[in-house]
């Protein structure tokens, strides 16, 4: 017994509701539950198999959304070869708990840990130093830099779960994100530093002329202390009331 | 302050927009620029939602959601930043820049972006309920309604997003107006220092979120070339740092396409 193209579209088109009942419980075992339903009424057409089925998907299940779909296409193949004997059922609970731990430590460190902040500096960027008025385009330049892996790899990866079964594990370290982590990481070191630099010319910007070498030299100091702290471990929450702090010293220390 | 009505519509976009950081899509319009730009969109003053979004963003970006760990709520964060930030420039232009009042907003983001977290950790608590509604249904010999589960589940996010906007605005914008207005000129004076510090402490949290003790040096080296060399903050400049990004970028496909081609031969 095979699974029709159609139930596994639905399963793909269903997996960006993965997390919406996200519980502690059992994390995202109604979202799964949800996403492989239409697949398990094609697949058992019994309501009591079905029923049995669906009791084996609300189990604890947790994974990164965007890599989800891989587990998914294992899953579903797994499921569709239990549904018709040639595997045993305890096969689709396996592949579940031997890829969705994996998948999630690779996905949460490129999308969340990288991939999202990197995107979130290029913004950021864009609407400290685009020219007036396309710095308002930042939000639309976060998004689409961000959007356009996470879509490829949300509807790239079901079918290549469903293709490799469970060695679409196999294919995923192949995509090598590790090393594009640190890629995109360096890129966006670079991009910080730029932006450090240009924002240091920007300290006096009512008068619009050049500001004075040290003051940019004192600005990126001062921005290196505050990293230094960051590196000692200071929360960023103390670092704020310290600048607070020290701004009302020094506007009470200095006269205008 | 803001009239009941613009509240209630502004609390209701903002839990609608926190549906997008965990419950649907997670395409990102949740994040502290985006939710920055379209306060400032519904409040009339884009620029400066961006600029009290920016900051949230920067400030808030260490924070990743690994496993069950709830990070602060930078959807929350950022509304308020932005609310505060655009309602009190308008309001009382006279008492200070718009720099004042977005660094008052990023202030006032803190305990919202707190308050946020606490709720979701109620939130999920309460979605466990669900899960466990779904095996009562299966005992029984039914067979559960998950969609009837999930919008369950996606009404009580809105919800909680909803409350905490609601909430902290109404509480936070007549306190923070009255700070704002009965603040001494060396006040605001601080608030506009304040406002800068916050940027280079929002560059320093990234920066420390990317350390990378090699990859260090390019950020140094871009640094030094654009506060020595650059010369005038307007689009010639922008052209240098599109260029140092696009290089760098490249370099990273290298690395990459490199890996990949290793672990292919």
């Amino acid at each position: 017994m095979t699974l029709s193209r159609a139930s596994r579209w639905q399963a793909a088109l269903r997996a960006p509701l993965l997390q919406a009942a996200w519980n502690f419980d059992r994390m995202q075992n109604l979202g799964w539950a949800f996403c492989v339903y239409p697949a398990l009424r094609e697949l058992y057409p019994d309501p009591k198999l079905r029923a049995a089925a669906l009791r084996r998907h609300l189990e604890i299940f947790n994974t990164h959304p965007y890599m989800a779909g891989y587990v998914l296409g294992a899953a579903l193949k797994a499921e569709a070869e239990a549904a018709a004997g040639t595997a045993d059922v305890e096969a689709v609970a396996t592949i579940k708990a031997r890829l969705s731990p994996a998948l999630a430590a690779v996905g949460d460190s490129f999308f969340w840990a990288t991939l999202r902040p990197a995107s979130a500096m290029l913004g950021i960027a864009w609407l400290w130093l685009a020219p007036h008025p396309w710095h308002l385009a930042a939000p639309f330049v976060f998004l689409a830099v961000y959007n356009a892996p996470c879509l490829w790899m949300r509807f790239h990866s079901l079918e290549a779960g469903w293709n490799r079964g469970e060695g679409v594990a196999v294919h995923v370290a192949s995509l090598e994100l590790p090393a594009a982590a640190e890629g995109v990481r360096r890129a966006a070191l670079v991009l910080m530093g730029a932006l450090a630099g240009s924002l240091a010319r920007i300290l006096n910007p009512v008068s619009g002329q050049q500001t004075p070498l040290l003051n940019h030299f004192l600005f990126l100091g001062a921005g290196l202390i505050m990293l230094l702290l960051l590196r000692l471990s200071v929360r960023p929450v103390i670092l704020m009331v310290l600048c607070t702090l020290g701004c009302l010293v020094l506007a009470l220390a200095i006269p205008k | 302050m803001l009239p009941i009505g613009t509240l209630l519509v502004l609390s209701a976009v903002a839990g609608l927009l926190g549906l997008d950081s965990t419950g649907a899509l997670q395409v990102m319009v949740s994040r502290p620029l985006i939710v920055g730009g379209i306060f400032g969109c519904l409040m009339g003053d884009t620029a400066t939602g961006l600029a009290a979004g920016s900051l949230v963003e920067m400030l808030c970006m260490a924070g990743v959601p690994v496993g069950s760990l709830v990070v602060p709520d930078g959807t929350a964060a950022a509304a308020m930043a932005a609310s505060v930030a655009i309602s009190l420039a308008h309001a009382n232009p006279a008492h200070g820049s718009p720099a004042a009042a977005v660094a008052l907003g990023v202030l006032a983001a803190v305990p919202a972006g707190a308050v946020g977290a606490r709720a979701e950790v109620v939130q999920r608590v309460l979605t466990n309920r669900l899960s466990r509604r779904a095996d009562a249904v299966l005992d029984a010999g039914g067979m559960p309604s998950l969609v009837g589960l999930l919008a369950a589940a996606l009404g009580l996010a809105w919800l909680r997003g909803f409350l905490v906007c609601a909430c902290c605005l109404a509480l936070g914008l007549p306190v923070l107006g009255w700070i704002l207005v009965h603040l001494p000129p060396e006040g605001i004076r601080a608030l506009h220092l304040c406002f800068w510090l916050f940027w280079l402490l929002g560059m320093a949290v990234a920066s420390n979120h990317f350390w990378d003790r090699r990859g260090l040096k390019y950020a140094a080296a871009a640094a030094l070339v654009l506060a020595v060399f650059g010369t005038q903050f307007d689009s010639s400049q922008f052209s240098v740092l599109a260029a140092l990004v696009a290089v760098a970028l490249a370099a990273g496909w290298w690395r990459w396409t490199g890996a990949r081609r290793g672990e292919l031969a």
